[in-house]
């Protein structure tokens, strides 16, 4: 059931349109949560500002982004997600589905800044709801009013045929987020499969769509390099990997909650896990993670020649990347 | 093994870690530390037995970490004697290194700079070591 807010779609009457499946408009939606069940959306305005500065931690290189909060739960159980760990999280989807609201939020940014970067799927997946409300849709036309906006959608889930086909965007790209198909299977359940996931980047690419790869979380189980080189020849079989606009490579890192969260876990646990002094985050031991940079970016550029990109790093380690 | 250890409940959660990690039992690691060092415990000395065990565990739990640890502590000692005081961070995730030379006159802090120099070739190994 989608939950949808009388006065959002009185403020948006177009809202209604992309909506996909049985749908109720509620007076006072925030008496709805109680009664909502897994799977549940609600599409509802936000309270508080859309869009923030990226916080990457202290010392932690980053692109100068911008994040656009517009959305909160996840469907997926990925066993090392920060989300989770969140003491309200919930697996009913709330979309702060107010795009006058966010248009209003760029224009006024607009004022101070030439160019926008702005990440559409740090805290909410991308097109986790996009079949049944068609939102995403909605967001990126908005987006095109903003020829200096670059948006980064990020998403683990299946981007449906409906935007594929009918979507076309200058300004938007989408970063796929990926794994080997063992690293899918053991630790992120729930999402989409993996190798439908693949032919779903086919089917983007093949319809012009702009696509980044990020392979992240990094982890670094037994075996890692042959699962992480198997799945780049993976990749590289299936579809022309050089069309990708970048690949980005990040390796797990945790809170201290959840590190506490993946501790029963021997295979995340068998890496040297450090506390780093610097951003209080546990970390594999910065050796291990020189190593196992260098060897899957050297791996990567076997197959893939355009721009490789280490996230989530301090920049006194993407030195020794060179 | 009640007789020649006692172990706190810090050092326990370590013990088991490790086990679970390496998928050994807790007894077979400690009979293994004890065929090693059976000559060097000391029965009435429960707390340098326990010390000696746990430094052990933690190199089988954290190999490289305490390789790092160890090639840095032993360059602090070296330098200790020449009263150089090396200081580093733990997590070795700041590059922040610091010598502080403590000397009575140009004689004194000549010698100092010269066991610094020639201490320099282990230190770059070292700090190649950590960052490869």
């Amino acid at each position: 059931m989608i939950y949808i807010e009388k006065a959002l779609s009185e403020k948006d009457p177009f809202l209604i349109k992309g909506v996909t499946q049985k749908h109720e408009l509620i007076e006072n939606i925030n008496s709805i949560n109680e009664s909502c069940l897994n799977g549940d959306i609600i599409l509802k305005r936000r309270k508080n500002s859309f869009i923030i500065p990226y916080q990457y931690g202290h010392g932690i290189t980053g692109k100068n982004e911008y994040v656009l909060r517009w959305g909160t739960g996840c469907k997926f159980s990925c066993l090392y997600c920060y989300v989770q760990q969140k003491i309200n999280f919930t697996k009913i989807l709330t979309v702060f589905a107010d795009t006058k609201a966010i248009k209003e939020e760029l224009q006024e940014l607009f004022k101070i800044k030439k160019k926008i970067l702005l990440n559409a799927g740090e805290n909410f997946d991308s097109f986790i709801c996009e079949k049944e409300t068609g939102f995403t849709s909605r967001l990126t036309n908005m987006f095109s009013d903003f020829p200096e906006l670059t948006v980064e959608y990020r998403t683990k889930s299946l981007i449906p045929e409906n935007y594929i086909n009918n979507v076309n965007s200058q300004n938007t790209f989408i970063a796929i987020s990926l794994n080997p198909y063992y690293i899918n299977k053991r630790f992120e359940k729930g999402t989409s499969d993996h190798n439908d996931r693949i032919q779903n980047i086919k089917a983007l690419l093949d319809k012009g769509h702009r696509l980044a790869l990020r392979i992240e979380p990094v982890i670094l189980i037994d075996d890692y390099l042959n699962h992480y080189k198997k799945f780049f020849r993976q990749l590289s079989a299936e579809f022309d990997i050089n069309r990708l606009e970048s690949i980005d490579i990040s390796l797990l890192r945790l809170t201290k909650k959840g590190f506490n969260f993946v501790k029963k876990n021997r295979e995340i646990m068998s890496g040297e896990w450090i506390l780093s002094t610097s951003d209080n985050k546990y970390r594999y031991f910065i050796r291990q993670r020189i190593i196992a940079l260098k060897e899957l970016k050297y791996a990567l550029s076997k197959v893939y020649k355009g721009s490789i990109y280490i996230g989530g790093e301090p920049k006194n380690l993407l030195k020794y990347m060179i | 093994m009640k007789r020649l250890f006692n172990i706190s409940h810090s050092q326990k959660q370590l013990l088991q870690e490790t086990s679970f990690i390496l998928d050994r039992s807790v007894e077979s690691i400690i009979n293994e530390f004890q065929d090693l060092y059976n000559d060097n415990l000391n029965s009435s000395n429960k707390k340098a037995n326990t010390q000696k065990l746990i430094e052990w565990v933690f190199t089988l739990r954290y190999p490289e970490y305490s390789k790092a640890v160890e090639l840095f502590e032993n360059l602090k000692k070296q330098l200790s004697k020449k009263n150089i005081e090396l200081k580093y961070d733990r997590s070795f995730e700041n590059e922040d290194y610091h010598i502080n030379i403590n000397f009575s006159d140009i004689k004194d802090l000549e010698s100092s700079i010269s066991v610094i120099q020639n201490n320099l070739k282990d230190l770059k190994e070292e700090l190649e070591y950590i960052r490869p």
